[in-house]
């Protein structure tokens, strides 16, 4: 239904006499209608309040000056942000470097030690004076033990940790070994 | 626009393109900006932070939408953080209801047309912020209650109860020769 059509049975539909069908059609349209007019009238009505507004030429120049340096600022900030980056692990580098260097001149210097026997606890002696460098260490060894001994009514537990130490010698490999104790463990380097 | 062309303007590869785009979509949403906000410099703010804003997430801009739809999504985004910012509830002094109702209905010159816009927009300054987003985008704007929904992550529901109630609002607001249900109403516009 359209306005003209509900015009014309505009007298039937007040009083009532319209046909139930057209009645449902007139209801339809008139909401449809109501809303369509207010939309249109709201519509015009919001763009003439504001069709005097404009952007003013200094705010497109300041727009235009946004958009062209768009490009500048974003290489900027890149390199401004590497730059930022930069500085905060530069410090970090340096020492882990300097950390480095010193590490491989010492491992340069000594050679690495064999692990396959346990941590190296602490070296004692490098004997210079051999033909072949030597090296004595310790290797700690704990060794907990827990008894129970009965006591007339009591029961008494005993906790006992004993440490015991392992002298080990380290020489340059070779068929002949430097002179060692009887409990010292001997293994190439 | 094109995509390609609406990108390269807003990474300031194409100072023409850059220009097209203000000039067609700068005014667009500074009036917009202003029926959202209420302040001519304030809408302006929001314009170049609008650009400024697209400029950093054009990446994200896929082309499914058209370019002033999807610049306008980042304006209302910016005007909903402009309210929270400011709590602007109430923009300017506009008259009371009782100076318009008391009024008898002017004769239509160019002078009480102007009265009727600024009436209008005194009316839309007064509606709480997501009454007069509704009413801005479906009356302003022309979305439809399903657009809105998605723009305002609402459902369609709230977009359709908060525009009865912002429409009720306007009403009652509004001087007499402008209602909005009317034989009058806005039509004075079209008289002219």
């Amino acid at each position: 239904m359209n306005c003209q059509k509900f015009q014309e049975m505009l007298f039937e539909y007040v009083e009532g006499s319209i046909a139930l069908k057209s009645r449902a059609e007139a209801d339809e349209h008139l909401a449809r209608c109501v809303e369509k007019r207010l939309q249109e009238r709201l519509n015009v009505g919001l763009q003439r309040s504001v069709e005097a507004l404009s952007l003013g030429s200094q705010a497109r120049a300041q727009l235009l000056r946004t958009l062209g340096t768009q490009r500048e600022s974003c290489q900027r900030s890149t390199v401004q942000l590497f730059a930022a980056l930069w500085a905060r692990v530069a410090g970090a580098f340096g020492v882990a470097a300097v950390l480095a260097l010193v590490g491989v001149w010492i491992w340069r210097q000594e050679g690495t030690p064999s692990m396959t026997q346990g941590p190296i606890a602490r070296p004692v002696t490098a004997e210079s004076s051999e033909p072949r460098p030597t090296i004595q260490i310790r290797l700690p060894g704990i060794a907990n033990s827990y008894t129970f001994q009965q006591n007339g009514e009591f029961v008494v537990d005993t906790f006992v940790e004993q440490t015991n130490f392992v002298n080990v010698t380290l020489w340059n490999g070779g068929n002949e070994s430097p002179q060692s104790k009887a409990k010292e463990r001997k293994m190439p380097l | 626009m094109e995509r390609d062309r609406f990108v390269a303007a807003l990474q300031g590869e194409d100072p023409e393109a850059a220009r097209e785009l203000v000039d067609t979509c700068g005014e667009r949403l500074f009036r917009s900006a202003f029926l959202l906000c209420g302040h001519e410099a304030d809408a302006k703010d929001l314009v170049q932070e609008t650009f400024l804003q697209a400029t950093r997430s054009v990446g994200r801009f896929r082309g499914q939408s058209s370019v002033y739809t999807w610049l306008h999504g980042i304006l209302l985004n910016l005007s909903r953080h402009y309210h929270r910012d400011r709590k602007r509830a109430v923009f300017e002094p506009v008259p009371a209801e009782s100076e318009y109702l008391s009024e008898p209905a002017p004769a239509l010159s160019q002078a009480d047309t102007d009265a009727s816009f600024s009436a209008l927009q005194g009316a839309l300054k007064r509606l709480s912020q997501p009454h007069r987003e509704v009413v801005v985008l479906r009356y302003y704007e022309n979305l439809k209650i399903r657009e809105i929904a998605r723009n305002l992550e609402v459902s369609e529901g709230t977009v359709k109860s908060r525009l009865h109630y912002a429409v009720e609002e306007l009403q009652r607001l509004l001087p007499a020769e402008m209602n909005l249900f009317g034989p009058e109403g806005t039509d004075v516009v079209k008289r002219e």
